[in-house]
């Protein structure tokens, strides 16, 4: 590979940029939408509070007073809230409402005072009419009911100093704000809620126009093959577009912070009270800054390879709607509890940065971290920019042509078949397995091996006319693999295990979560055969067919064993559908890949796989996961001796084309 | 300096015919100072040859050579020899005639110091004084093909590519580009030139190949067409060499 060309990325970014800043579309984007919608998004929330609690406290309540009401008055007439509009020995409530003579009405019943007074067994009943549909009439029957409820302890006490009891001195609650001493938080909590949603968000907005405009407009007004045309680097071409939406996302970064800072600046000056506290000093502006430019950079690259799948601007905007739902899911890992950047998430580019925010915003941050997650960032976003390089040149893209199925699958390329595999599955995990699982964990769970996830693959797998045994890696296996499987399955799940209880350091799974799993597996009131049966041998035989029989066999043609251990892994992992399943799953999956791959055999995997399961359940119902871990020797031994049979059984598996249909055109 | 065409052959698919090939095993060359015309009607290879050979598209076989330097293999040196004009190539709207021309100068390597004199120089040349420095968005057909020329030839290419430079173009403006495709040649430029017109191609090209269904059905100088064929008129002989090969002409 050659070095970077930087006098052909000066060329590229100079002129992308004076054409991006021609493009009125890309300066609203840019400089009108972050001087008005980042302020008005977050200043314009509490400045709305703040003036309806202000009109909350101005406004009077007009109240009616029906019935027995004489000794009620005094009460409602102390309370500045309450204007009495309307009072009658006779009336009917309903008409004093409708009429609007009131915006509520007490009734009291008649003789209603004289009762209270001296009849201790009698229950006489206030009825309180008003009008549900309009919510100030919320706010008053709250007032009313607050002058009722001071009416009924006054009478209490009277009642008490009237049998002769002394009433006990009544406690005076003062309430005061808890001012935290050393504060160092550089913003206030409803700024430290609210700003990492609207940076993601804001920014994703902002950089998505510049890049779709570089790339996707370069296409779509057909300059794009001019360019490739030229003697230059596609990736001079890409870095120098690239760093084009990133002056442009930063531009809006810089616009956004400031202005809401201005703005917080005079809006939050006219507030008398501390309701709602927005602070956003200039420290908070320029570490926001900071801190947010990494992820200016990983957007902008991930806007780029974005871009560079998009034929035209049209698609690229609607490609952008789910693009921006990532984004602003990524940013909720800010409300999430106990997460650290020091634990390690510093390495995982974009959720590093909303924690790098969180932790800024509230004053809690290690200036070493932050540079390992801006290095992450940088390291991150040039390396997609590098992957969006290579798309540039698609012919697919930039004329419409495309190879004919059957000669794309005959050059082993079956992605989007894994594609549609992967996806039915998912959702008939989704849709009909988890129901059928809720049904019957173990029943469920067995259909749901046989329909869900191995009928889709061997339909699939026939579809393609493509052999079962050989796809699927069904040939008869070595023994000494099979006895080396055997061997390694407790290392296998206790590095399972270990994967799980470093994620739990990190972020430590609801306790809901393990109930859960431990009622579904131990306490089903299922018979131990069966639970094996449903929970460990059905989908050790069914999860390998699919995910290391014909997702690996169709994709074992087109990528290199660790690309594939990572795929199938990751997929694996993500089959789970559980947020803290997916690491150790996606682990354990890697290593069965690259069983796989090593032995060219499925069956070793199964066996793994089937020990792995039943090891949970067994381990649930007679002991404890820590068993395995304290006899840690044993799962070394036998693995490293495990490992030393299966390097002496290499299997040789090798790819089998599909039949060319005669029916097909070629 | 020398552009060879080696069995060319691209293959395409499309849901309702297939594979098929828009580029059948094409051959052709063409040399320093002289001018090649591919003739043929739309649809019948002309741009998807071109476009192999500025290496756009990968050829499924075959392979092209410019200046020995070939398209699969050497690609990057291959755009260095190379201009490419198209009727149907877009300029950057919000450019200048002269931004673009900077840019694709220096994209081309041409030296920093010499380029200003070098546009200025092709501003002349193409009659392109008044509107250098408008923004494209404001130009007409003709100015702006004037500008794709122009850009082709910044970094003064060896070898020249024109893909149907004349569609679309008034009288006039037409007259400006043939004079400057025999300009190219008297510079001693290779210049490959497609068209559909055929009057165009008896007027401009040295040798011609005549391309239809992607196959290349006959080449050589006019004279040698009309002995070849019997007929005077490249029309006639166009539509007689492709009879005589059974191709239909739609």
């Amino acid at each position: 590979m050659t070095s970077l060309d930087w006098d052909e990325i000066c060329v590229v970014f100079r002129k992308d940029l004076l054409e991006v800043l021609r493009d009125y579309r890309t300066l609203i984007v840019m400089i009108l939408m972050p001087v008005i919608i980042y302020p008005a998004l977050l200043v314009l929330p509490s400045s709305l509070a703040h003036h309806l609690q202000s009109d909350m406290r101005s406004k009077r309540y007009s109240v009616g007073l029906v019935g027995d009401y004489k000794s009620a008055v005094k009460f409602f007439g102390e309370t500045k809230t309450i204007t009495i509009t309307k009072t009658a020995d006779e009336a009917e409530p309903e008409k004093i409402v409708s009429a609007k003579l009131a915006d509520i009405v007490v009734s009291f019943p008649k003789d209603f005072f004289r009762l209270i007074d001296g009849n201790l067994d009698s229950t006489p009943k206030v009825t309180i009419f008003y009008d549900a549909r309009k919510d100030q009439n919320l706010m008053a029957l709250t007032e009313v009911r607050g002058v009722l409820n001071h009416m009924r302890s006054a009478y209490v006490q009277k009642r008490l100093e009237s049998l002769g009891v002394k009433a006990p001195q009544r406690y005076v609650v003062n309430f005061s704000d808890l001012k935290e001493l050393g504060d160092q938080s550089l913003a206030s909590e409803p700024v430290r809620n609210i700003l990492p949603f609207l940076l993601f968000t804001m920014l994703t907005v902002s950089i998505i126009y510049p890049a779709l405009d570089v790339i996707t407009g370069e296409r779509e007004r057909n300059t794009l093959p001019l360019l490739l045309m030229s003697p230059t680097d596609r990736r001079s071409i890409m870095y120098g577009k690239f760093l084009v939406v990133c002056v442009m996302g930063a531009a809006a970064l810089l616009i956004g912070l400031l202005s809401i800072f201005i703005f917080m600046q005079i809006g939050t000056s006219s507030a008398s009270d501390d309701f709602i506290v927005m602070r956003f000093p200039i420290q908070a502006v320029v570490m926001c800054g900071f801190v947010a430019l990494p992820l200016v950079v990983i957007l902008s690259s991930l806007s780029i390879l974005l871009a560079s799948w998009c034929k035209t601007f049209q698609q690229g905007q609607g490609y952008f709607v789910p693009f921006l739902f990532v984004a602003m899911g990524a940013s909720s890992v800010c409300s999430l509890p106990g997460l650290k950047l020091s634990s390690g998430i510093a390495l995982i580019p974009v959720v590093n940065i909303a924690l790098s925010l969180k932790e800024v915003l509230s004053g809690q941050y290690d200036f070493i971290w932050l540079a390992v997650s801006l290095l992450v960032s940088i390291g991150f976003a040039v390396y997609v920019t590098y992957l969006a390089s290579h798309i540039l040149d698609s012919e697919r893209l930039l004329f419409g042509v495309a190879d004919s199925r059957l000669r794309r699958r005959l050059s082993g390329d079956f992605g989007p078949e894994v594609g549609l595999l992967a996806l039915t599955v998912f959702l008939l995990m989704f849709y009909l397995g988890q129901t059928l699982q809720s049904w019957d964990i173990v029943v469920g769970s067995l259909i749901t091996q046989v329909v869900v996830i191995l009928l889709p693959a061997i339909v699939l797998l026939r579809h393609l006319k493509m052999s079962l045994v050989k796809t699927m890696s069904l040939e008869r296996p070595r023994l000494l693999s099979l006895l080396g499987a055997l061997l390694i399955t407790p290392l296998c799940i206790v590095v399972s295990m270990l994967v799980y209880k470093f994620q739990t350091g990190i972020a430590p799974a609801p306790e809901a979560f393990t109930t859960m799993f431990t009622r579904l597996i131990v306490d089903n009131g299922k018979p131990l055969w069966l639970c094996l049966i449903g929970i460990a041998i059905a989908p050790g035989i069914c999860e390998e067919l699919l995910f290391r029989g014909a997702i690996l066999g169709l994709l074992r043609p087109r990528y290199k064993p660790i690309l594939l251990c990572v795929l199938v892994g990751v997929l694996f992992g993500l089959f789970h559908m559980s947020v803290f399943r997916v690491l150790p799953t996606a682990v354990l999956g890697m290593l069965l890949t690259g069983l796989a791959i090593w032995t060219g055999s499925i069956w070793p995997c199964m066996i793994v796989h089937i020990g792995n399961n039943s090891s949970a359940i067994l381990l649930s119902k007679f002991g404890n996961e820590e068993m395995l871990l304290n006899w840690w020797p044993v799962p070394i031994v036998a693995g490293v001796l495990g490992l030393f049979l299966l390097y002496h059984s290499r299997g040789s598996a090798q790819y089998q084309k599909p039949e060319k249909p005669e029916d097909e055109k070629i | 300096m020398s552009l060879d065409a080696i069995n060319l052959t691209k293959r395409f698919f499309d849901p309702k015919r297939g594979e098929f090939n828009a580029v059948d095993s094409i051959s052709f060359s063409c040399s320093k100072g002289e001018i090649f015309g591919l003739l043929g009607p739309n649809g019948a290879g002309k741009t998807t040859t071109l476009r192999m050979i500025t290496t756009i598209l990968k050829p499924t076989a075959g392979t092209a050579k410019v200046n020995d330097f070939d398209v699969i293999a050497q690609p990057r040196q291959v755009r260095k020899q190379l201009g490419f004009v198209s009727a149907d190539t877009g300029l950057y709207e919000r450019l200048t005639p002269r931004e673009i021309l900077t840019y694709f100068g220096r994209l081309s390597k041409y030296p920093k110091e010499k380029l200003k004199d070098r546009i200025d120089e092709i501003t002349v040349m193409l009659q392109m004084e008044q509107f250098v420095d408008s923004r494209c968005e404001k130009l007409s057909t003709g100015m702006r093909q004037k500008v794709s020329i122009a850009r082709a030839i910044v970094h003064d290419p060896p070898v020249i590519i024109m893909d149907e430079p004349t569609t679309g173009l008034d009288v006039l403006t037409s007259q400006v580009l043939h004079r400057f495709v025999l300009q190219c040649k008297e510079i001693g430029k290779c210049v490959v030139f497609s068209s559909h017109i055929m009057s165009e191609a008896e007027k401009l090209c040295d040798r011609m190949g005549i391309i239809h269904n992607g196959k290349l059905l006959a080449a050589g100088t006019l004279e040698e067409l009309r002995r070849e064929s019997g007929m005077h008129y490249l029309e006639d002989i166009f539509l007689s060499v492709v009879k005589e090969t059974g191709s239909d002409v739609t």
